[in-house]
């Protein structure tokens, strides 16, 4: 094959619009061994070039640039750049084009990522020590995993800002691809604000985007945006949202065939999703989730949620300690500090209960001492039984009219009684 | 290493969430893995466990 052939081959795939071909064209390993005899092809200059779209000229001579760093030069981090630097002319490219060539550029971006994954892999504390560079000097060079997001993002803004109004011939049906690999880009580099200023931006966009149903195409990079996204809920303390979003990514995820394949993944939403949902909606799963995930079962069933679930407030906190680095990583953290109320309704609804069994007359019984509380509270936070109770009746005050005002007990405190008056019919709603 | 630490620390060390298989095959039926099904309807109150009797002891002694 020589350079015209090979230049009239792809002239050929851009006028058919034949992304299959293209992808072909542009791999760097090409059938039948052909990458060194396309790396010893002369740089193509116009006059080679005058058949093909001007903005697609640059994409090959990239390319064959590339090919020449891979097996003439042998470099890797020569061939990121000029791998780098041919999608970019393909989004060049693809600005006047329709969603037929989201395919190759997909395609392209995945193999760029591959380049980067290799480089990662052969020089790991270079790359490392790059990421983390002190974001202060604001001279320096740019890492590669930047220079990686910058690309995608170049993608993923051709995606969103296509205006073509039917979406099945819009740039927009592949937009969870280039989004899901950006927000995972934005989360390794530890940049969460720019995770959220994509976020920003898909909210801002008033055309349709495909929805999260059983008919999206690639339901895992949907899927993989939504895990992150859900984390960027987290962050904002917006748990409901998160919890759609998990949700959603579950449902997305239950018409995978063999779903013990992608079991990390799945374990990985149901981390997130379980706590959410006990602090939502007061939901607990079923056991067959206990047996599937035993670590699940250990973190949740047989710790967190026991203790929350019967108000053992000192055994609750002493194990958020010892898990804290993995719920500040998995930035549950938070969510667990608004999940102590939930241990101190149950503590209280269980004061409740035992003081009225303790209490015989069933025309009173539904007003509680404070007395009764901080008992219960106090032996709960010590975990131990105290010799006497010192009265701390202004924090029991506190606790309670904090619960009643956001409406998880109905009643009145009786500030001079030292009392609580619950409501006879729903105390707690 | 306790198994119990074992655990706390694969949590730990496990931060990413993994990309598909490249084969991965997905089908036109739900699975089951989501939806209302997986959940308990309600969490019943459990008043008849040890820590209640604990309690209930200390609520007692307290009356006296």
């Amino acid at each position: 094959m020589s350079l015209s052939e090979f230049i009239g081959d792809v002239r050929d795939a851009l006028k058919k619009h034949n992304a299959a071909a293209l992808c072909k064209f542009l791999e760097i390993n090409p059938q039948d061994n052909k990458g060194p005899l396309i790396a010893r092809f002369n740089d193509p200059n116009d006059f080679d070039l005058y058949e093909i779209d001007e903005r697609f000229r640059n994409v090959i001579k990239s390319y064959i640039k590339l090919m020449k760093s891979i097996y003439l030069v042998n470099d890797i981090k020569k061939s990121f750049e000029d791998y780098n630097e041919m999608v970019i002319q393909l989004n060049r490219y693809a600005e006047l084009q329709t969603n037929w060539i989201n395919l190759t550029l997909m395609k392209c971006c995945k193999e760029l990522i591959g380049i980067y994954s290799v480089m990662e892999k052969s020089f790991p504390e270079e790359i490392k020590n790059n990421n983390q560079s002190n974001e202060i000097f604001t001279d320096r060079k740019q890492s590669a995993l930047e220079i990686l997001a910058n690309t995608i993002n170049k993608s993923f803004k051709l995606s969103l800002n296509d205006k073509n109004l039917d979406l099945s011939q819009s740039k927009r049906i592949d937009i969870y691809f280039f989004l899901s690999i950006l927000i995972k880009i934005y989360f390794k580099l530890g940049n969460i604000e720019l995770a959220k200023s994509i976020e920003k931006a898909l909210k801002g966009t008033r055309f349709e985007l495909p929805a999260f149903n059983k008919k999206l195409k690639d339901k895992a990079s949907a899927i993989t945006y939504l895990y992150y996204s859900s984390i960027l809920s987290l962050e904002d303390s917006d748990f409901k949202s998160s919890q759609s979003k998990l949700e959603s990514a579950l449902n997305l995820l239950s018409y995978y065939q063999d779903i013990s394949r992608v079991k990390k993944n799945h374990q990985k939403i149901l981390i997130l999703l379980l706590p959410l949902k006990l602090y939502n909606d007061k939901k607990i799963p079923k056991d067959i989730i206990w047996k599937q995930f035993p670590t699940l079962k250990y973190l949740y069933k047989d710790n967190l949620f026991e203790f929350i679930l019967k108000g053992q407030i000192f055994q609750l906190n002493n194990f958020i300690i010892k898990v804290q680095a993995f719920l500040l990583k998995s930035n549950l953290y938070l969510l667990f500090e608004n999940l102590k109320r939930l241990c101190m309704i149950s503590l209280i609804k269980k004061t409740v209960h035992i003081h009225q069994s303790l209490n015989e007359d069933t025309k009173t019984n539904h007003i509680i001492p404070f007395s009764a509380f901080n008992v219960t509270i106090t032996y709960s936070t010590h975990g131990k039984s105290q010799k006497d109770y010192t009265e701390n009746f202004d924090e029991i005050e506190c606790i309670l009219a904090s619960l009643i005002a956001d409406g998880f007990i109905k009643g009145y405190l009786s500030h001079s009684n030292k009392c609580i008056v619950l409501s006879k019919t729903v105390p707690f709603p | 290493m306790s198994e119990e630490e074992k655990i706390v620390q694969t949590l730990e060390e496990d931060d990413e969430f993994e990309d598909f298989p490249v084969d991965s095959k997905w089908t036109e039926k739900s699975g089951g893995i989501s939806g209302e099904s997986l959940w308990e309807e309600d969490w019943e109150d459990d008043n008849s466990d040890e820590f209640s009797e604990e309690l209930r002891k200390e609520l007692e002694k307290s009356r006296k």
